[in-house]
């Protein structure tokens, strides 16, 4: 109920939130998936300044301390991480909305976080879902599409949301030119490294993040046809680290992904027919050694189930670990932000979901969302 | 022979007639464009009470106008044998105009950005604007340049061409006006590229100190004029005026952030709002007033008699008293606009003002004339169109 009032005003929401916190220092449940090893029956976890304290077995802790929350039929996970997100990025009646630029192909020095709207209904509507961290990304429609950022899913102003700016660079495979647009533009930027100077356009001071390999590059690619190819040569070429996005045939050309270990983000659509038979693509690219994580792709899928979407993909070879890894440490590794989030380790950004029942169960609900310590939503 | 002669004396006639009447139409047009553009000399006006947009009401009230200005205000009504144009308006109540704002066209040159540009060369010029500004409350106009311009030019406050022989500029050189959003008509564009665009201009305006309109605003002598009608508007607006250390007058606005403003240097003009926007048009004025940040309300289509009666219980719940609540629309916003001789009715202020019947804050009060400058520019019982 509180939920559906804070998710309708969000000047309401911001102000509620503020004053919404609790707290609360002990999570215990049935069941903990610390994604950092097996699961814990009867485990718990604690908190302090923000962070994971110590996770272990209920018998280990004082449960009669105020602050506790204590689920016995319930699971805890770590806060669930959607690294393919367009989410409050609306406004434009074609339908693009605002995460894709038409006026120009080649946009490096676009930055999400100019059209991101951290007071949309939806981050809040993901946070009820268990996200608690999302990629928001500029969308696919140019060569080069723009910056993306890793923000929580808590509540303005921006700044405070935001935990990693930027955390790559969108692009797509899909076009003639894109071979010759990335070897021009990283080529410049090559050239740059070797003149200093600190009148440098921002494009090429993007390029030189990716040569650097401080930031990915992130492609929305891996259709029929082997159009992934040219990224594959640029990659090889200018040595970047790369992800791709969707990845829908990539069951066709596994091979020249394992020989680079590129990570996938499958999503928003886990199951494809190919050639007359259903198809778990997460599963099946798991299985060849690639280190695979499931997004929603909001608003082409929605944030808040993710979850469930996850669950789908226990159809067809994966475990409810694997499933579950997929959304939470697989998503933080590949983005090299699994020294904070992905897991419930000692240390790490205490985001937390707490669920009335085992996950992946159809009548199984959150419960409860802490991030940074902090408790953000509660049923 | 004598039918053409015949012929001939009407046509000449005819002729006069219409050389007498174009001179007489040219004398009656030339005055009035004379007439308008000089204020009369001295002009005493009495009525029941008066609201001079900072103190609680007096009244009854005479206020001696000269050269369009308010030279002073004396309490009790004037005697007939006082030299000046006289007004007598009975027990009907005085309260100094508001402020609205006009978009004003901007260059279609494909991208939106017009930077250098002045608005006032686009302003509307129809009577039908000034007309309906004046039957909400409202005689001086910010420009704004239209929605979908990511750079739209240079604005003012203005009053449009009716009754005068121009448009008026009566505070030049307000703001560069930006929008911070997506532009949906072609050639579109979204919310990251008109950011881009404005970061653009203004980091290469800080490097290089144009001369132009983008150089003033760097130096502080023009304001950065952003429409924000939205949370993420308003708040990206503070931010990139924080970046670049900018003037911000954010118009349009209906919400403000709950946290503190990280950045000084803002302004706000808030509305123009309808009557079931006046809950939240006051939590944020407000909002802002405790923070101490100079906010006004402009006036939209809803008269101003109605929006104050309308407001009392939502303001009063701010602790607002009623000439606080009048000041939210007329010194305020001059404040705010740096149009030091508007928005109230105290000595060597613009004589522009409203003449109601009834209260102020009573929904039945109307709107019956309206003063600028000293002049009547517009009488209810007799609509110029």
């Amino acid at each position: 109920m509180t939920a559906a009032i804070l998710s309708t005003s969000p000047l309401l929401q911001a102000t509620c939130e503020a004053q919404a916190a609790t707290d609360v220092t002990l999570l215990c449940a049935a069941r903990v998936w610390t994604m950092a090893g097996d699961p814990i029956s009867n485990g718990c976890v604690q908190i302090a300044d923000g962070r994971v304290a110590r996770v272990g077995q209920r018998s280990d802790f004082d449960t009669s301390l105020p602050g506790v929350v204590d689920r016995p039929n319930g699971e805890i996970i770590p806060g669930i991480i959607d690294v393919h997100s367009h989410f409050t990025l609306r406004g434009d009646p074609r339908g693009a909305g605002e995460a894709n630029e038409r006026s120009r192909s080649f946009a490096p020095d676009l930055d999400i976080l100019d059209a991101f709207d951290p007071y949309d209904p939806s981050v809040a509507h993901a946070r009820s879902g268990g996200v608690t961290t999302a990629l928001v990304t500029p969308g696919s429609i140019g060569v080069v599409s723009g910056r993306s950022a890793l923000v929580k899913t808590t509540a303005p102003p921006l700044s405070q949301m935001v935990m990693r700016t930027p955390a790559g660079v969108k692009g797509t495979s899909w076009r003639p030119e894109t071979y010759d647009v990335f070897d021009h533009w990283l080529g410049e930027a090559r050239a740059a490294q070797a003149r200093p100077s600190s009148d440098t356009a921002i494009a090429i001071k993007v390029g030189e993040q990716l040569l650097r390999r401080e930031i990915p590059l992130v492609i929305h690619g891996g259709y029929p046809g082997g159009e992934i190819e040219p990224v594959l040569a640029i990659a090889d070429k200018y040595a970047l680290r790369l992800i791709i996005y969707h990845c829908e045939s990539c069951d066709e050309n596994y091979e020249e992904l394992v020989a680079r270990k590129i990570p996938i983000v499958v999503g928003p659509r886990i199951m494809y027919w190919n050639r007359g038979r259903e198809t778990n693509l997460a599963s099946f690219l798991m299985s060849k050694g690639l280190l695979v994580a499931l997004a929603s792709d909001a608003s082409s899928g929605e944030s808040r189930y993710l979850m469930d979407d996850a669950g789908l993909a226990l159809h067809y070879g994966l475990t409810e670990k694997q499933a579950l890894e997929a959304i939470t440490i697989n998503a933080a590794r590949i983005f090299h932000a699994d020294d904070r989030i992905g897991s419930l380790t000692p240390g790490k950004d205490a985001d937390v979901v707490v669920l009335s029942g085992p996950v992946f169960r159809a009548r199984t609900h959150v419960d409860l969302v802490m991030i940074g310590g902090r408790v953000w939503y509660e049923r | 022979m004598r039918y053409r002669c015949v012929l001939q004396r009407v046509l000449v006639r005819n002729c006069l007639l219409v050389a007498a009447l174009v001179l007489c139409g040219s004398t009656i047009a030339a005055q009035q464009v004379t007439a308008a553009s000089h204020p009369p000399a001295r002009v005493i006006v009495s009525a029941g009470g008066l609201w001079n947009g900072i103190d609680a009401p007096t009244g009854p009230v005479t206020l001696i106008i000269e050269d369009g200005r308010i030279a002073a205000v004396r309490r009790g009504r004037a005697s007939a044998s006082e030299p000046g144009h006289h007004f007598d308006f009975g027990d009907w109540t005085i309260a100094p105009a508001g402020f609205a704002i006009s978009a004003a066209a901007t260059p279609h040159d494909g991208t939106g950005l017009a930077a250098d540009s002045r608005l006032i060369e686009r302003a509307d010029a129809s009577a039908h604007q000034f007309l309906e500004g004046a039957r909400a409350g409202a005689t001086s106009f910010l420009l704004d340049a239209y929605p979908q311009a990511t750079l739209g030019g240079t604005s003012s406050v203005y009053r449009p061409l009716d009754y005068w022989s121009e448009n008026r500029e009566v505070v030049p050189d307000v703001g560069v006006t930006v929008a911070l959003r997506g532009r949906t008509i072609p050639p579109t564009r979204t919310a990251m590229e008109a950011s881009w665009e404005v970061r653009k201009a203004m980091l290469l305006a800080r490097d290089r100190k144009p001369a132009g309109e983008m150089g003033k605003l760097m130096a502080g002598s023009l304001a950065f004029q952003v429409s924000a009608p939205t949370l993420a508007e308003f708040a990206r607006a503070v931010a990139v005026a924080r970046e670049f250390g900018v003037h911000l007058l954010a118009t349009g606005v209906h919400q403000v952030p709950v946290a503190p403003l990280p950045y000084d240097s803002v302004r706000v003009l808030l509305g123009a709002p309808s009557l079931d926007e006046l809950p939240e048009l006051w939590d944020t004025y407000a909002a802002l007033q405790r923070q101490r940040i100079s906010t006004g309300i402009l006036i939209g289509d809803a008269p101003l008699p109605t929006l104050l009666a309308l407001s009392r219980p939502y303001a009063a719940a701010h602790g607002l008293t009623e000439a606080a609540m009048l000041a939210a629309f007329t010194s305020a916003p001059a404040d705010v606009l740096g149009a030091k001789a508007l928005g109230q009715l105290t000595s060597h202020h613009s004589a522009d003002f409203l003449v109601i019947s009834g209260k102020l804050f009573d929904a039945r009060a109307r709107i019956e004339r309206v003063f600028i400058e000293g002049r009547e520019v517009f009488d209810r019982q007799r609509p110029r169109r």
